[in-house]
């Protein structure tokens, strides 16, 4: 089936059912927009949007009610300057001043706290998140300053987000105490397929191809299926250009520590009713440094690009979305183990010996061990309201994941031959119907099939760490909604499926062809309730799964980042998970409160279970750990607030405490975030109406406390003192050109202005090094539209 | 609710067909070729040979199977006190009935490599490297050995690849200074009367 033929033709189709009406000068133009709750994000119908002239007459020019979908359209208007209102029963009517020289989108949000306008283009149907669940984002202004870093990097200034990392190139999101295969990462809509069996394999995703990037804080798997123990990374680019003309966005990004250069560029316009952008980012990046030393090998080359066209009508749309992510990274020198005589001179020495051909010096060069990493990603996407109904998405999406592990070896033919070479084949289809929607009882409905391949490529003389697979997977889920102005009830069911056939060559290399089968039934039920006019409270109770990983089963042999023996299980079940989230969110003039209380029960936990005694083989003894089950608790708090002061100062506290344990052996379990606190002084000019602020400084003081609940029986070493880190930014945003359609947005940054030396606990390089040092950061952005 | 599941199904029909067709035309699966491990050292031989003359010492350690699955085997001599040895070290890969010799790739790349004897108490036997790499350094797979007084202990023999073979004073003794990673890391028991 060529799909390349039937997407286009899909898109003619398309183009040539629909009429579009191209923009005249005069009074020929349009404005467009949409209506969402502030709070839950969900659209708004029945909004009257009103358009009154600049000069305040007592009548409304035009008047209109938003559909289903919270859209509006208006048409034929003269340019000018106008006033807009949108109001709906129990939230507070909306204003916004606008001049009209052109078709313009808007985008409203209504809310119960103070007014806030916005104006953007107009947002393409967004995944939909349950309202019962806490969630955060980062979108607009406040993202496009925290990019320049990993997506862990970025995710991690959400409350509640921590981080794993493995060295300062590699980081996974922590959510709530979990983290890897128990975190699931939508890439625009998909679930990211990619080779998750190592907590030194980060997602292989670009952060400067989103517009914006959610945190859903909950178990999720009805809606997005196994794999959401402890949340979801939500990554959405931003929506396709729905009227005529050219935008463009370029970012760059220049860093001190390691000489990091990041350049990134977007173009999106629309061509005979066909919305498409273009994107491409290149980052380059050498040895960082702590305040004493270099850590050698620590540099990092990235090259990713992503294109993307669609129509979105009223009634129907299509999309097609291609994406690269393709790295190349070193892994820190010294962290490269033979056996534990290797690590008990790591772990005595205060500061790295590195290896005889690596330098304590600065360089971009990368050498052994080294990893290069490809992601592409094909989404096709289409809807279509169906009458009466709903409107019924269809998605289908190829992903390949190529990753290849260079480690030190002996000779130059070995050392250019990855030791590792794992190709990962995947596609999904999704069908889901969003039945009922301008109703108080809207429900989706809809089934999920994976069929995924696993081939490890022939020629590395390295045992493979992970045989090859093949698996197919389906789902089916029903949510119902009941949806009131002030509250939504939501339950909902899933039933999940999956069948592994496995071919492995086992320590004598005979074949061995097991073959598995998993079965889950998921439910959820929860709230979502607003009181007076600036709280809101949540509560959901939701259970979720996740089969055993094929490294979780198979694993043998050595582990070179923590010299450890590791063994595989054939005989793990899956997890079953339990968990319940409560959050509280306050929004005033003068605090922004949120609280999020969660409790959870794995059956079944999956972890390294350390064995007795050491293991004897030609390198020496080495410590053992075997996959093994217990049952687990999770539970903790995080939250944040916020007050203004005057004189444009706010001072911002964020903060969060997991506790987990092993149950059945009544021990903590490694890998936990140890407490952690953020606070922040900030200061901004007063922003006009719905702008981002001219200029903003802030002082940000991070202070993690030491984990004390930790077995030294399951660790390598006690895990290092608490630390207080500081960081320093300050930048500001012009407004350029004609109707300043340009803005231009300067920011500098210091990370650790005290250049202190520390080590974190949840960075799997502690044994070896300190954190980065200083790093000033200098970052330009630019935008037209 | 029933007719909306209807009417959903049967939108889905079209829906399946083409996700059947699509996933059903991944290509046939070949089985697995066992990979060669050919830089797997799994048997190390030290044998020791009076210089005066007379039977050698062999002390051996075998791991066919690699980590984990069955124990090593593992086989020792005595040695005579205040004798002096010829010492020489073979790395190799057996599998079966056929025996890959690994020694020569060590000694070539030997500016990258060096063994390290050592022995507990120290005085029960001392080794003193007598080849040298390309830098004119020690590698260790020939050394002159000489035992001590009488007495048992143990006797670690390691190689280390990638260390800092220009590291001031390195000897036996203070190797994990000079970094690098282990190879090889096996330990005898050893008796001296």
């Amino acid at each position: 089936l060529n799909k390349t033929t039937l997407l286009l033709g899909l898109l003619g189709w398309l183009a040539t059912t629909e009429a579009w009406a191209q923009p005249k000068p005069s009074c020929q133009l349009g404005l467009r927009g949409c209506v969402h709750a502030s709070h839950t994000h969900q659209a708004l119908a029945g909004t009257v949007v009103s358009l009154w002239a600049a000069d305040g007459a007592a009548r409304p020019l035009l008047q209109t009610v938003t559909d289903s979908l919270g859209d509006f359209t208006l048409a034929r208007l003269c340019p000018g300057p106008y006033r807009l209102s949108a109001q709906l029963l129990g939230y507070q009517p909306q204003w916004v001043s606008l001049t009209l020289d052109t078709t313009l989108a808007v985008n409203l949000h209504l809310s119960e706290k103070s007014i806030e306008l916005q104006v953007v283009t107009v947002s393409a149907a967004r995944p939909v998140t349950s309202a019962a669940q806490p969630q955060v984002s980062l979108a607009g202004a406040e993202l496009v300053r925290r990019q320049g870093g990993t997506l862990g990097q970025v995710l991690q200034h959400l409350t509640g987000v921590s981080l794993l990392q493995t060295g300062p190139t590699i980081a996974k999101p922590i959510i709530h105490g979990l983290y890897a295969n128990r975190v699931l990462v939508l890439n625009n809509g998909i679930r990211q397929e990619g080779q998750q069996w190592g907590n030194e394999h980060a997602p292989e995703i670009d952060p400067l191809l989103a517009g914006r990037l959610t945190v859903v804080k909950g178990a999720a798997t009805v809606r997005y299926g196994p794999d959401a123990l402890g949340g979801v990374v939500l990554v959405e680019p931003p929506p396709l250009r729905q009227l005529p003309g050219l935008g463009g966005q370029l970012h760059l990004t220049g860093a001190s520590n390691g000489r990091q250069g990041t350049a990134s560029g977007s173009l999106n316009g629309h061509w005979r009713g066909l919305g498409w952008r273009l994107q491409a980012t290149g980052k380059q990046g050498g040895n960082v440094r702590t305040p004493h030393y270099h850590l050698a090998n620590t540099g990092v080359q990235e090259f990713n690009f992503s294109g993307a066209a669609g129509y979105q009508g009223r009634r129907r749309g299509a999309e097609v979305f291609f994406s690269r992510f393709h790295t190349q990274l070193g892994i820190l020198a010294n962290a490269h183990l033979g056996n534990l005589t290797d690590l008990r001179a790591a772990l005595a020495s205060p500061v790295p010996v590195y290896p005889g051909r690596f330098a304590n010096e600065f360089t971009y060069e990368l050498q052994n061990p080294q990893q290069r990493v490809s992601h592409n990603l094909l989404k096709i996407k289409a809807n279509q309201e169906l009458n009466k109904l709903g409107m019924l998405y269809l998605q289908y999406a190829w992903q390949n994941n190529h990753r290849q592990e260079f480690d030190v070896r002996r000779g130059q033919e070995l050392t250019n031959r990855p030791s590792l070479d794992l190709r990962l084949n995947t596609q999904t289809l999704d069908v889901w119907l969003e039945a009922n929607r301008s109703t108080r009882w809207p429900s989706t409905v809809g089934i999920s099939a994976l069929f995924q391949d696993n081939h490890n490529r022939p020629g590395t003389g390295v045992r493979p760490l992970v045989p090859d697979y093949r698996a197919a997977a389906g789902g089916v889920f029903w949510v119902q909604r009941y949806v009131r102005e002030r509250s939504e009830l939501e339950a909902g069911l899933r039933y999940d499926y999956r069948y592994q056939s496995v071919w492995r060559l086992d320590q004598a290399n005979q074949l061995r062809r097991p073959h598995y089968q998993f079965h889950n039934v998921s439910a959820t039920v929860g709230g979502y309730w607003a009181w007076g006019q600036h709280t809101a409270v949540r509560s959901q109770l939701s259970s979720a799964w996740r089969p055993p990983t094929p490294n979780e089963l198979f694993s043998q042999g050595l582990h070179h980042g923590s010299a450890a023996l590791e063994f595989g299980n054939p005989t793990l079940r899956s997890e079953q998970a339990l968990k319940w989230t409560n959050s509280l969110e306050i929004n005033t003039k003068k605090w922004e409160i949120e609280l999020t209380a969660y409790y959870q029960h794995i059956s079944h936990y999956i972890f390294l279970n350390p064995r007795d005694s050491l293991l004897l083989t030609i390198r020496g003894a080495f410590p053992t750990y075997d996959y093994q089950q217990t049952d687990a608790r999770f539970a903790g708090i995080d939250g944040r607030a916020k007050v203004q002061l005057p004189g444009g100062l706010s001072l911002q506290t964020k903060g969060s405490l997991v506790w987990a344990r092993d149950l059945r052996a009544g021990a903590f379990l490694p890998w936990i975030p140890p407490g952690r606190v953020e606070n922040a002084l900030a200061w901004q000019t007063s922003p006009a109406q719905g702008d981002p602020p001219k200029w903003f400084a802030s002082l940000v003081a991070v202070t993690v406390a030491r984990q004390y609940r930790w077995e030294a029986d399951r660790d390598f070493a006690p895990p290092p003192g608490g630390y207080t880190v500081f960081h320093l930014e300050a930048g500001g945003r012009w407004p350029l050109g004609k109707a300043q359609r340009q803005t231009l947005a300067v920011q500098l940054e210091v990370r650790n202005l005290g250049n202190l030396a520390y080590r974190d606990y949840l960075n799997r390089f502690r044994f070896f090094a300190d954190e980065m040092g200083r790093n000033f950061r200098l970052s330009l952005h630019y935008e037209f539209d | 609710m029933f007719n909306t599941m209807r009417i959903f199904f049967k939108f889905m029909q079209p829906a399946a067909l083409v996700a059947l067709t699509v996933l059903a035309t991944g290509c046939n699966r070949d089985d697995p070729e066992p990979e060669n491990e050919a830089e797997e050292i799994n048997t190390l031989v030290l044998t020791l040979t009076p210089t005066a003359g007379g039977a050698p010492a062999v002390f051996s350690f075998a791991d066919l199977d690699g980590p984990g699955g069955a124990a090593p085997v593992i086989s020792v001599a005595g040695l005579r006190a205040n004798t002096s040895y010829n010492a020489a070290v073979t790395v190799a890969k057996r599998e079966g009935a056929t025996t890959e010799d690994k020694t020569a790739e060590v000694r070539e790349e030997g500016h990258e490599h060096q063994f390290f004897y050592l022995a507990n108490p120290a005085a029960l036997v001392q080794f003193t490297s007598t080849d040298t790499d390309r830098d004119n350094r020690p590698i260790g797979i020939t050394s002159r050995a000489q035992t001590g007084a009488a007495g048992t202990g143990t006797l670690q023999v390691v190689l280390r690849h990638n260390l800092n073979k220009a590291f001031a004073g390195l000897n036996n003794a203070n190797y994990p200074q000079a970094g690098g990673e282990t190879d090889i890391e096996v330990t005898f028991n050893v008796t001296v009367q």
